[in-house]
């Protein structure tokens, strides 16, 4: 009996240094020190999911302790942001997400949570939406598929990987302002849709460029126009919305964005904030950025928040009008 | 040939052995599946060469339907959702000290399933694919009605609880945002619910939880077969074989033309097999008590379904199911785009990965087999350890899928629910497949009425979707003149 009573008493001295110990390391120790885990409200394979992948890997340079990403897919990303708010505000947790959530989507939705409680650490890609046709069909410019449409109303049909989300506001926008009257046909993710236009049973479909940029090298999809502010690089030949009269919908595209909890220590938020910006500009990052098909680089805070803005004011009426509007 | 010179080399052996040895037991733990598996390892790939990276990846998800059927078996608990089905005769055989037999001819129909999709997709991948990728919404609903009218010829008892069942599952799969119009259904205001109900914890709720359920019925030393019952053998017997030939070779097509369909996938070959061989049976009253046919089939259906998987992405660079797109994702971080230049620019990579099935394969068949001996064992152990490292393997695997808490509520739910309408009579079967069914049956419909600005002619001028619908009626004729289900069929308890 006695000398169970000893051990009992050694593990728990043990027991007691060991919490003493990390607590007097949890002061003094750099951050981070144990890994951070980067949510993600997409899932596996998604545009999302890849780019935090890609940014996780080349962090593992920079970092001590791995980045690890974590899938929570579910109702928009809200499932995610809400793990966000609920995760202590220590620089631990760092979400994935898109300016379109704060944009549109939490309009969509009575979210758990006060969005204000999130804080965008910065932008590190943005979607580079275009417009598409079947790549052997009959429509080769822009030009003809307006035509078409505005003596066929209703007759085109634009495949869209979802509703009410940035490619859906660009497909109302350009359809309108060049006064043809098209149907919205919504899929379930991006490979559907495109799959719906190369298949022929969709005229035209509207995403962005990386999940559609290899059928388009193959010739199974044709862009005819690119919803960005000036020319893709790698599509040269193909105008701008700008360009053909039709509006700038450039700054429709989201950005990419990593977010933590709006109380988080500033000296952290910073730290965070660097690494991140130095894993942006590496070249291993950026060339796996380029192999997707992605458009990659630094957005500061001061940029994202006017993404949002923008984006916001755009697409309040049309969700009103789509009576996707909640709160 | 040099894709198997490729794939025999050491390193891309290694990670085949690597990759199929994960994937097996990533099949065996409930919930869990290869898309979980593949996304974490998706981390290590990325010093790998893209073959090595491919090798690696192909053999968690193949291997994956090998080790699903285990639980399934065992335990009335399905490892994979493509496995739901093999617990409806294979459980049953292993309480008639079968499990060897019903465990061996899993994993012997899975091997020349999987060998035969895989040849299958070196010989005519390219044309399938021509085919398939005209597929649209119209076509999609009209194979889901052709679906549907299969799946209530699956139970055993009654049809129109059946179709309750089916009913019911149909309502839950509506649950969640609306993808044609971006509205909540059914989600009473909570934000879990906004993405619907998750398939692997409502398929383990109403299977494992509830057969758990119904174990603690009885004292908690019994075991699930009396330990002086003998285990009739570890291995299935010659007249197994015999009687399992058909079923393999016909799972084995049908599970490879299920899979080339994208939406298809392996959890709707499985059901196929099933319901195709319960038609052609000579016993079909016999399906649901443990005949081994109900094993074999949709076995292999679901293996040969990985195979034919494989193709829309190969060959066009469409992914086909939700881990496809997993795949393509990987190839793409290694700066290889899929798609119709795929053949042509990445020939070796292609051949190295076919090479790396077949080896695959043989591994896989290696690696369970001398398992199975095990696997029986466990069997043996009495209910008052087994039943609550079940339920632990359930509620483990329910969190796994998305990492998240409510899904274990739903398995909770529905396994109380799955106890329920058991003791009542009525099979779970149905409600699992139909909600399995139902969103893509839904979204299609409505996808093709806007295509055809509301017109119900798309779906007879359409030469597929109307063939398969004139099928799909043919079939529904047949049913309703065979006449009533056998009289005097026991519930299932």
């Amino acid at each position: 009996m006695k000398t169970k009573g000893k051990i009992v008493g050694v593990l728990m001295v043990i027991f007691l240094l060991h919490f003493a110990a990390s607590g007097v390391s949890g002061k003094d120790a750099p951050f981070p020190e144990k890994e951070i885990r980067l949510l993600c409200g997409y899932s596996p394979g998604s545009v999302s999911d890849l780019n935090a992948r890609s940014i996780a890997k080349v962090a593992s340079k920079y970092l001590k302790k791995p980045i690890v990403v974590v899938n929570m897919p579910g109702a928009a990303a809200t499932i995610a942001a809400n793990e966000l708010v609920r995760s202590p505000g220590d620089g631990y947790t760092v979400i994935t997400i898109t300016t379109g959530y704060f944009a549109y989507t939490i309009h969509q939705q009575k979210v758990p949570f006060d969005p204000a409680l999130i804080k965008p650490l910065l932008g590190y890609w943005q979607y580079s939406h275009i417009l598409f046709a079947k790549g052997d069909g009959p429509f080769r410019t822009a030009k003809e598929l307006v035509d078409f449409g505005r003596k066929h109303p209703d007759a085109i049909k634009y495949a869209l990987p979802a509703r009410g989300t940035g490619p859906h506001l660009m497909g109302i926008e350009f359809f309108r302002n060049a006064q043809v009257k098209a149907v919205d046909l919504p899929f379930k993710g991006s490979g559907e849709n495109a799959q719906a236009v190369i298949g022929g049973n969709a005229i035209v479909g509207v995403d962005d460029f990386a999940p559609v940029k290899h059928y388009i090298k193959a010739g199974s999809l044709r862009a005819l126009v690119a919803f960005l502010d000036k020319r893709h690089k790698d599509l040269p030949d193909v105008p701008t919305s700008g360009e053909l009269g039709y509006g700038n919908l450039g700054s429709l595209n989201a950005y990419g964005i990593l977010c933590i909890r709006k109380d988080t220590p500033p000296d952290r938020a910073k730290k965070l904030h660097d690494i991140f910006r130095k894993v942006i500009e590496d070249q291993e990052f950026t060339k796996t950025c380029d192999d997707l098909g992605q458009r990659c680089g630094y957005a500061d805070t001061d940029v994202v928040e006017q993404n949002i803005r923008k984006q916001e004011k755009l697409s309040m009426p049309v969700l009103k009008e789509l009576k996707l509007f909640v709160r | 040939m040099a894709g198997l010179e490729a794939a025999l080399q050491p390193i891309n052996f290694f990670y085949c052995f690597i990759g199929t040895l994960l994937g097996t037991l990533l099949g065996v733990l409930p919930g869990i599946g290869p898309l979980a598996g593949i996304a974490l390892l998706l981390p290590l790939t990325y010093g790998l060469t893209p073959t090595a990276a491919m090798i690696l990846l192909a053999g968690v998800y193949y291997g994956c339907q090998y080790g699903g059927s285990t639980t399934s078996i065992l335990m009335n608990v399905p490892g994979e959702v493509s496995s739901i089905v093999t617990c409806l005769d294979g459980n049953k055989m292993a309480k008639q000290g079968r499990a060897g037999a019903a465990l061996g001819i899993a994993a012997f129909g899975s091997f020349i399933a999987g060998t035969g999709g895989v040849v299958g997709l070196m010989l005519i991948s390219v044309p399938v694919a021509k085919v398939t990728v005209k597929f649209g919404p119209p076509e999609f609903f009209s194979l889901m009605v052709l679906a549907i009218v299969i799946l209530t010829s699956i139970s055993r008892g009654s049809t129109a609880k059946a179709m309750i069942m089916a009913v019911l599952g149909f309502i839950l799969s509506f649950i969640g945002i609306d993808p044609v119009s971006g509205r909540e259904r059914l989600t009473f205001g909570s934000i879990q619910l906004t993405s619907g109900i998750e398939l692997s914890s409502l398929a383990i709720g109403l299977f494992g939880v509830s057969e758990m359920l119904i174990n603690m019925e009885e004292s908690i030393e019994t075991t699930a077969i009396q330990l002086k019952q003998k285990i009739k053998g570890y291995l299935p017997t010659l007249k197994d074989w015999r009687m399992s030939a058909g079923p393999i070779t016909r799972g084995t097509i049908v599970g490879f033309v299920t899979g080339t369909i994208p939406g298809g996938g392996a959890i709707v070959a499985s059901f196929v097999s099933y319901a195709l061989e319960k038609r052609l049976s000579k016993h079909p009253e016999k399906f649901g008590t443990g005949t081994i046919e109900g094993v074999a089939g949709p076995e292999s259906a679901n293996n040969s379904a990985t195979s034919g998987a494989f193709i829309p992405l190969l060959t066009m660079g469409i992914p086909s199911n939700v881990i496809m797109a997993l795949l393509l994702g990987a190839l793409m971080i290694h700066g290889i785009r899929p798609g119709p230049l795929f053949l042509v620019e990445h020939k070796d990579i292609f051949w190295a990965v076919i090479g790396s099935m077949y080896i695959g394969n043989v591994m896989l068949l290696v690696l369970n087999l001398p398992l199975i001996p095990l696997w029986v064992q466990l069997l043996k152990v009495p209910n008052r350890i087994l039943l609550p490292t079940i339920l632990l393997i359930c509620v483990i695997g329910s969190y796994s899928v998305n990492n998240n808490v409510f899904d274990i509520l739903v398995m909770a739910l529905a396994g109380i629910a799955g106890y329920v309408l058991r003791k009542s009579g009525y099979e779970v079967a149905p409600l699992c497949l139909a909600f399995v069914l139902g969103p893509t049956m839904e979204n299609s419909f409505r996808q093709a009425l806007i295509m055809s600005d509301g017109s119900f002619s798309i779906f007879v001028t359409r030469p597929i979707a109307a063939v398969t619908l004139a099928f799909a009626a043919l079939a529904l004729g047949v049913l309703a003149i065979k006449g009533r289900k056998i009289p005097g069929v026991q519930l299932d308890t």
